[in-house]
């Protein structure tokens, strides 16, 4: 293994003791399950559960919102706005409060030396 | 049917003109691979729209909306949500730690050769699962469009295919996939303006004419998919699937870094959201507007729905302007073909000459040079197999196969990409078992159940993805546990951990 990846990696691994601490990854990590377990779960439960109520809910599902649009497509609709919400939101997250952490990891692997 | 073919002869002619210039761009097994991991996150969101949006969705959904109701709307959602499970888990990481396959992901984590080889099967199955039924469909839709016979006309989509991938690597598919995605918003965006024109800009007619004409419970679900474990199974295999998708995951080594593929999801997601929501809108009015029986009698399954409704918006069949119409909305579905095996046969050459060929026979072992033209070949290989194929599904059911692709790609990949990526114990081990498991169990199932057997099936679902894909994450924990720790592995996973979140040491 002689490529340059293998080469950085083999640098960074020597500092690997200290890389698990200090503004390090495993921060960065718990920040990303923090934020994004939730968001994960939100549109998996609202998207897998709306098809759950289509299969077993046809009643709930005939309800009339407004004129002839029924729940089913009312939720169906909805569903689409929360897909670009969460979206959005996971942009906005990993913009303003990720990319600084993951800034920081980086910069301070590079000032032990690590190439890069 | 004669626009249609002229139309098509045109998008046809500017996709080579981009082509000649994209292979002169093409050199180096990066530009082959991945257009250098130039493209801008505008670019790359056209570009995965024009992946992920096949002629099952450009035709399909409006077609099952028109004949089925609320099913409709179902399959059209589930691919927006997706790209949600794409976002937030896959994206960045897989630009951080791929170069230009699920292989070298799989590889780089597992540094094992039996690691790549399954990883590799995983994205062999999966794409010619998906390209045989695309090129089946491009044979029955170019012919039902143009009257050109179905042979001549899988011949002439694999050409262009061919001449695309071989000569102008991933640049020409990127703007093959550019420009259809364009084709495919505009004529899509034109078709709402007139739809909304007609109905005086309020959707909510378009829902009263509809039960109005064919009852309440056209606006049902279950019209469709019977089973309600089916409906089910469809959310699962969309919502993970398209994650496991190797064309698709190919599209993020496209990109410089994790920001900008972070942004083209976000573009995609936004462009195929309103494209996806207009084909229910557009199934609704053709139901009204051209009527189911008018629907079946072009085409048993529905899919002339969207270019019948083109025609009526136009002024009606003989007129011009429903000609024009008609015969655009023809022209773009065949390049969405185009599009869409274009990228499936680059990422299968991605899986054949990059990791099995160069990493794995040859250990990385071959001169750049050597390398793209190895890359080259296998697609004209690939390309010929896939008019062979084509060829021979003349007349089969092939739908079977698309279900199959997802369902797979949901059950074997998918798991193990998880959790290649987020899973220290995770091994060797562990990758063969999941993708055996996931493969194993979604073939299997897919062949005794009611797709294949009809009503002999042994199975009830035609989708098995509820099943399968929890045995595939089974098959690969167990795998993980019996295979007993591999502390070298798990040592290095900080490191893999590292280059997942941060890019550090990604090239």
């Amino acid at each position: 293994m002689t490529s340059p990846v293998a080469n950085a990696e083999a640098t960074v691994g020597a500092d690997l003791p200290t890389t698990t601490e200090a503004p390090s990854i495993a921060t960065l990590m718990n920040a990303k399950i923090r934020y994004f377990t939730p968001m994960i779960i939100i549109y998996m439960v609202s998207y897998i559960g709306l098809t759950a109520l289509a299969g077993f809910a046809k009643g709930f599902m005939a309800l009339k919102v407004i004129g002839a649009l029924n729940m089913g497509f009312f939720l169906i609709g909805c569903n689409y706005v929360l897909s670009l919400v969460i979206a959005l939101a996971y942009v906005r997250v990993a913009n303003a409060t990720l990319d600084p952490m993951v800034q920081k990891v980086v910069s301070a692997l590079r000032g032990r030396g690590a190439p890069r | 049917m004669s626009i249609t073919l002229g139309i098509f002869l045109v998008i046809l002619f500017i996709t080579l003109g981009i082509t000649y210039w994209a292979a002169r761009r093409t050199r180096t097994t990066s530009e082959f691979y991945a257009a250098d991991s130039r493209l801008t996150a505008a670019q790359n969101g056209f570009a995965l729209a024009g992946d992920w949006c096949s002629a099952a969705a450009f035709l399909g959904f409006s077609g099952l909306t028109a004949l089925y109701g609320m099913d409709g709307a179902f399959y059209a959602l589930g691919p927006l949500v997706a790209f949600c499970t794409v976002l937030l888990l896959i994206a960045e990481p897989l630009r951080n730690t791929g170069k230009y396959t699920l292989g070298d992901v799989i590889m780089h984590r597992m540094r094992r050769p039996t690691a790549l080889l399954a990883a590799v099967s995983g994205t062999i199955v999966v794409n010619f699962a998906y390209l045989m039924p695309q090129m089946a469909g491009a044979g029955v839709l170019v012919k039902l469009l143009t009257g050109m016979p179905y042979q001549s006309a899988v011949v002439l989509v694999g050409a262009a295919m061919i001449i695309y991938v071989a000569f102008g690597g991933m640049l020409a598919t990127t703007w093959v996939q550019i420009v259809k995605a364009v084709l495919m918003l505009a004529a899509a965006a034109v078709i709402l303006m007139m739809v909304l024109a007609t109905i005086r800009f309020d959707p909510l007619a378009l829902f009263e004419q509809a039960e109005t004409r064919y009852g309440p419970q056209y606006l049902l679900p279950g019209n469709y998919l019977k089973n309600p474990f089916d409906q089910i199974s469809l959310g699962l295999g969309y919502v993970c699937g398209l994650a496991g998708l190797p064309h698709v995951m190919t599209r993020f080594y496209t990109v410089p870094d994790a920001k900008t593929a972070r942004r083209s999801v976000v573009w995609v997601m936004f462009l195929v959201g309103f494209f996806f929501a207009g084909t229910t809108l557009f199934g609704l009015a053709a139901a009204d507007f051209v009527g189911q029986d008018a629907i079946r009698a072009a085409d048993r399954g529905g899919n002339l729905t969207l270019p019948l409704l083109a025609q009526y918006l136009g002024g009606g069949a003989g007129t011009w302007g429903g000609e024009v119409m008609l015969g655009f909305v023809s022209a773009v579905a065949v390049t969405t073909i185009l599009a869409v095996v274009s990228g499936l046969t680059l990422s299968t050459s991605g899986a054949i000459a990059h990791d099995f060929y160069v990493n794995w026979i040859k250990g990385g072992h071959i001169e750049e040079r050597q390398q793209v033209r190895i890359a080259r070949v296998s697609a004209l290989v690939i390309g010929i197999l896939a008019v062979a194929l084509g060829i021979l599904a003349q007349g089969v059911n092939v739908a079977v196969l698309v279900i199959l692709a997802i369902c797979i790609a949901a059950s074997a990949n998918f798991p193990v990409l998880i959790l290649s990526l987020f899973w220290r114990r995770f091994n060797t081990a562990g990758v063969v078992g999941g993708i055996l498991v996931g493969l194993v169990s979604s073939v299997i199932l897919a062949i005794l159940g009611p797709a294949v057997r009809g009503a002999d099936a042994v199975w009830p679902l035609v989708n098995p993805t509820i099943v399968s894909m929890p045995l595939g994450f089974l098959g690969a924990v167990l795998a993980t546990l019996l295979a007993g720790r591999d502390r070298e592995n798990e040592s290095r996973f900080d490191t893999f951990s590292l280059r997942v979140h941060t890019g550090v040491a990604a090239e």
